[in-house]
């Protein structure tokens, strides 16, 4: 019975990681749609946020099940209760990705006229996005808390480019605006800069949870501000199986992340699953 | 080298227990034992079977006295006195520190007479103070509402659940300190076991309560503290691996062994 449960541990663990590579693929997608006006992109990209919103209630259920039937402790429990609270953000995640789409179909089909230079900080904002997800999957890929350590400086600079968006727009001239409904349609589009820092900020938390898989420690992000790598690490208990996997063996379900997003560690994984494959 | 989470402090200890060693004949059967067990709560003992938490129980009441060739180093304070000092009388100890098995043992007599036993023993002979002991102790037991009609009946002829609550009555007729159980549940149905879980939390309050247990969700339920024993190899003394308060043994183990043993991977 142990060894079904350590496989099912396992799945689920392999579940969460693949679920969390394909928000990060569908965020390319909907913003590649937002900066492009491209509808049809965008239309994809909504009904992949649904799937995703699918396999996420699928994970949670099979985690609940597996509490039930399995009277998990210690590491099998953090296991379960990190890819629980993981699963729910991913899902505040998908949400965000999924009004992002909705934005840019609504850009093009209302025909809103958004400045050039707003368009360009979303770009930026988004890549700074990429690599918060990008480290976000490299550490719970690698089990490395010293990457959970970088990732508010990472997370500040999402929050900085929102900020500089907000500052451009305010300083930009007010447009022709004709009616509540194109006020309307306006806002949520401007607010793609607001989604874009909250999916980083969520990707943060999740990455945050490391600390208790793998200390027993509920540490919030003041906690981890506070910490260095050396209090970290020695903070460390024994792992279970599920915990333990090997690396390389997880890199296979974010094998499709840019390489370039992913950080030195988990791109070299990355490099060796192509190899493999090939 | 033992691991200790928030272990009770001597000052909130009923029994402590220092640099405790002992022997079956030659056989060294634990080594360098050091805890401290909480006043009125419910310590739990798990580890693999031969992990010496039986024997080690059984020390905290002398009933391996009993048993030919054994010898003990060490201490062993039941509050703040010696249980192994020269003068301890072994029979007085077992009184302050009852103790209930893996199988129910009434005697073969009346449920009436079973509770009285005890009581009768230590020069209670008042028929109306010994009605008094076996109702208030048939109800601390959870068993009065069932058997109250019928005291003069076979303690045998009750059901394996509620044989085991008259032997829990039979041991509260003398009012223990402690009270030590030796896998209480392992021989009785699911209800049963519920009943006398609750009954151990309804006791608890006032009585320091230890029990031995292969059920991980029992130990984890049911006790305050946990206490992991393991015998690494075989031949060589068990000895105590990690203690603490159960909450943080069953999340977040400090010792790998612990780990692999509460998940289930060996023993």
């Amino acid at each position: 019975m142990r060894k079904l449960f350590s496989s099912q541990l396992i799945e689920a663990r392999h579940e969460m990681l693949s679920i969390f590579e394909a928000i990060d693929l569908t965020l390319h997608d909907a913003v590649t749609a937002f900066v492009t006006d491209d509808q049809d992109l965008a239309r994809r990209a909504q009904k992949k946020t649904l799937k995703i919103d699918a396999r996420c209630a699928n994970l949670e259920a099979v985690c609940y099940n597996l509490i039930a039937t399995q009277s998990p402790v210690a590491s099998d429990f953090r296991l379960l209760q990190t890819i629980i609270y993981i699963d729910f953000n991913m899902q505040r995640m998908s949400d965000k990705v999924r009004r992002i789409a909705r934005a840019a179909k609504r850009k093009v089909k209302n025909e809103i006229e958004f400045p050039a230079e707003l368009v360009e900080l979303i770009g930026r904002e988004a890549d700074s996005v990429y690599r918060v997800l990008g480290a976000t999957a490299g550490a719970l890929v690698n089990n490395d808390l010293a990457a959970v350590l970088s990732l508010s400086d990472e997370d500040d600079e999402v929050h900085g480019v929102y900020q500089e968006f907000f500052r451009t727009f305010n300083r930009t001239e007010t447009m022709e605006v004709a009616d509540d409904k194109q006020m309307d349609d306006f806002r949520r589009v401007i607010m793609v800069s607001r989604y874009l820092d909250r999916i980083a900020s969520i990707s943060t938390e999740c990455a945050y949870r490391l600390v208790f898989l793998l200390t027993g420690q509920r540490w919030g992000a003041d906690d981890v501000a506070e910490a260095d790598e050396e209090e970290l690490e020695s903070m460390r208990i024994p792992s279970g199986e599920g915990i333990t996997l090997d690396p390389e063996s997880d890199a296979r379900y974010v094998s499709h992340l840019a390489l370039d997003e992913v950080g030195e560690a988990l791109a070299a994984l990355i490099s060796q699953v192509d190899e493999d494959a090939e | 080298m033992t691991v200790y989470r928030n272990a009770p402090e001597p000052a909130q200890s009923a029994i402590t227990v220092s640099d405790f060693n002992f022997w079956y004949g030659d056989f060294h059967a634990l080594t360098d034992v050091n805890l401290n067990i909480a006043k009125n709560k419910i310590t739990a003992f798990i580890g693999p079977s031969g992990c010496g938490k039986s024997t080690f129980l059984r020390c905290m009441n002398r009933m391996n006295d009993l048993i030919e060739g054994t010898r003990n180093e060490g201490t062993m304070e039941l509050d703040g006195a010696n249980i192994y000092a020269e003068g301890v009388d072994p029979v007085d100890l077992r009184r302050r520190v009852g103790m209930i098995f893996q199988q129910p043992n009434p005697f073969p007599k009346s449920i009436y007479e079973n509770v009285a036993f005890g009581p009768r023993l230590q020069g209670v002979t008042s028929k109306s103070d010994l009605d008094d002991i076996v109702e208030e102790s048939l109800k601390r037991a959870n068993l009065w509402k069932e058997v109250s009609g019928q005291l003069g009946k076979d303690g045998l002829a009750l059901s394996g659940g509620q044989q085991q609550r008259l032997c829990i009555a039979r041991v509260l007729a003398v009012q223990p300190d402690v009270l030590l159980m030796d896998e209480p549940c392992s021989a009785i149905d699911p209800t049963s076991v519920q009943k006398v879980e609750d009954l151990m939390a309804e006791l608890a309050p006032e009585m320091t309560i230890i029990i031995v247990t292969h059920n991980m969700q029992q130990a984890a339920r049911i006790s305050d503290h946990t206490a992991f024993f393991l015998q690494e190899v075989a031949g060589e003394p068990a000895t105590l691996i990690e203690y603490g308060e159960t909450d943080a043994i069953f999340t977040s183990p400090m010792d790998k062994r612990t780990e692999d043993y509460i998940t289930g991977r060996f023993g």
